[in-house]
């Protein structure tokens, strides 16, 4: 009896530390009108249009910014492992410098770049998310490349990639075929937290956006404003975002295609 | 004509040469096998054939066709791999089928070729398995399918067996053999296990610091090795200090032996004589080749009984077969054996 009351305890401690303050941010989020529990809140959101446009900006910057971390880490990281061992310290001490390097002097330092010539990008629309994109997948690439170089690891990646070469298949077909499914639950945790990030982030998106396009400094911009308005976006955007994790993970799931015979 | 030629290769890897100067011909539908220790460049040498390792000199020719500078992937070369390397997100059929689907071959006939393929080796209800669903055994039946199904000109197979237990192994090496036959592919297999060597290949390839040591039938290695390390390598032998005496006579302790192939080395020098346990046998007066010894131990085989015999200061195994109607020596006897002047060899180094 007491050998289960141990892992119990720790169990519940752990859903308690996790659930309690979502749970106080939801009752809080029903207090808008004295006395009585209300979704008042929820409904003053869903009727501010900058909700589910900054929230859409977001979810499509945190896609865009997963497509292109893979687009560029998993070709980057199967020719270390294959061709480039040495430098796999190197490039991992490299990876971890975001990490040491707040959002602040980052931002800062795209500014001072980018808004003079000879490369004015914040000049345009397109340029300026280009920039922001470039700046959210530097926040992401420690956990994109933890992610993708664990996944590298667990697989015998040369054998595979040479058996895959012996068969008549080039690079292309290696990395969608061969590569990709196999190390695609350790790319699918990297994008779960990419999502996280971008959806949060508050820093890069304020200084290069201003207030309102991306989801985080509607949040910060809605919170220094009114009570219970931020209370239910939080509730809210946590909601949406583990459904769009679920979707991705069910996307993830089913990627796997049919060559031959029945399945 | 030889139909895989191998010119000359080198491979070198910064200092280490891995492979020098590698000369090998190859016919249409034979069988080789590399045979070796570990780190004597077999390995490295099918990589080259594969096109896994650029060649630092010489040239493969393949069908006419120097394929030195060919990538891999278009080389037409089949390759089974130690670990399997079944594609884990994939069936066995659609393992198969990969080739076939990279060479953009229609549905219908890849669908007709894995069926062909799985029947081959056996397993046709096995289609819609995943490699973690199946015995060693059977991923490395389903690798050698998937290599088979492009119909390659090459087969390259790299230690095969070696990850799998010694019941499999046997099944296996058959089946590979016999799959070899039919289909008449030409074969490298490259091995440490001689045994397996010489029960797969029409010719050996001994491979010693890089080199080819010798080249030959399973027979011919195995009763005539050129030199000690193929000597000593393939098969138990024992070796005698001798000294020569004259081109045909040499002395083993206090007794002299007749070699039946000439002695080069000059009179009194010291040379190596080499006979295998199975050729020596209990001494009778015909036997000219005779050693006397105290016999150390007796181990049962079943089918052979092995003695260890001290002779002359030296360990001497002696494979004897196991006669039902011989009574088995017993240890602290004394026991002479004797063996053919022909089964005598003189090393060179």
């Amino acid at each position: 009896m007491l050998r289960r009351f141990w892992p119990w305890l720790w169990v519940s401690l752990g859903v308690l530390y996790f659930f309690l303050p979502i749970y106080a941010t939801f009752v809080f989020s029903l207090k808008a009108k004295k006395g009585i529990f209300s979704f008042i809140a929820y409904e003053r959101v869903f009727a501010d249009a900058r909700f589910g446009a900054s929230f859409l900006f977001s979810t499509q910057m945190a896609l865009l910014t997963i497509f292109c971390c893979m687009l560029l880490l998993i070709p980057t990281l199967t020719v270390l492992h294959l061709f480039l061992r040495r430098l796999r310290p190197i490039v991992e001490f490299v990876a971890l410098v975001p990490f040491v390097i707040p959002s602040v002097v980052l931002v800062f330092g795209y500014l001072r770049v980018f808004a003079r010539p000879p490369l004015s990008l914040t000049n345009t629309t397109l340029g300026t998310y280009g920039l922001l994109l470039a700046g959210y997948m530097v926040l992401s690439m420690p956990y994109m490349y933890r992610s993708i170089d664990a996944g590298l690891r667990a697989i015998d990646l040369r054998t595979l990639v040479e058996a895959s070469q012996s068969l008549g298949a080039g690079w292309v077909t290696i990395f969608v075929r061969v590569i990709f499914p196999n190390i695609r639950v350790a790319v699918l945790n990297g994008s779960f937290v990419t999502f996280a990030i971008v959806i949060g982030e508050l820093t890069l998106a304020r200084f290069m956006l201003g207030n309102a396009v991306a989801f985080a400094p509607y949040l910060a911009e809605i919170g220094r404003a009114r009570a219970y308005e931020p209370a239910a976006i939080t509730v809210l955007s946590l909601l949406m975002t583990w459904g769009i994790v679920m979707i991705l993970q069910l996307l993830g799931r089913n990627t796997t295609t049919t060559i031959a015979g029945p399945r | 004509m030889s139909f895989l030629v191998l010119q000359g290769v080198r491979k070198q890897f910064g200092t280490t040469v891995a492979v020098a100067q590698f000369d090998l011909e190859i016919a249409r539908g034979e069988f080789v096998s590399f045979l070796g220790p570990s780190g004597c460049g077999k390995t490295t040498t099918l990589r080259m054939v594969a096109g896994f390792e650029q060649l630092t000199a010489g040239n493969i020719i393949l069908d006419g066709v120097d394929i030195s500078a060919t990538p891999p992937n278009k080389r037409n070369i089949g390759m089974v791999f130690q670990s399997y390397a079944l594609f884990p997100n994939m069936t066995v059929a659609d393992n198969i089928g990969f080739g076939l689907m990279v060479a953009g071959r229609p549905k219908a006939e890849i669908h007709a070729r894995v069926g062909e393929m799985l029947d081959l080796i056996a397993m046709p209800e096995y289609t819609a398995r995943y490699p973690y669903q199946l015995s060693g055994g059977q991923q490395q039946r389903v690798a050698l399918a998937r290599a088979l199904a492009l119909q390659p000109q090459v087969l390259l197979l790299d230690e095969p067996l070696s990850a799998l237990d010694a019941q499999i192994r046997d099944n296996l090496r058959q089946e590979i053999r016999e799959i070899q036959r039919r289909l008449g592919i030409t074969t490298i297999y490259v091995t440490h296990d001689q045994q397996e060597a010489m029960a797969l290949s029409d010719r050996i390839v001994v491979m010693s610091h890089g080199r080819v040591a010798q080249v030959g039938a399973p027979h011919e290695i195995y009763n005539a090795p050129r030199t000690r390390f193929v000597a000593s390598f393939v098969g138990t032998l024992n070796i005698l200090v001798a000294t020569v005496i004259d081109a045909h006579h040499v002395r083993v302790g206090e007794s002299v032996w007749q070699v039946a192939e000439a002695i080069v080395q000059p009179i009194g020098s010291s040379v190596e004589c080499a006979v295998r346990p199975e050729l020596l046998r209990e001494a009778t007066p015909e036997l000219p080749n005779q050693l006397t010894g105290v016999v150390h131990d007796v181990v049962f085989l079943g089918a052979t009984v092995r003695v260890t015999l001290l002779a002359q200061g030296q360990r001497v195994l002696v494979d004897l077969f196991n006669d039902a109607t011989h009574a088995i020596p017993q240890t602290n006897t004394t026991m002479t054996v004797g063996c053919d002047p022909r089964t005598v060899l003189v090393l060179a180094e």
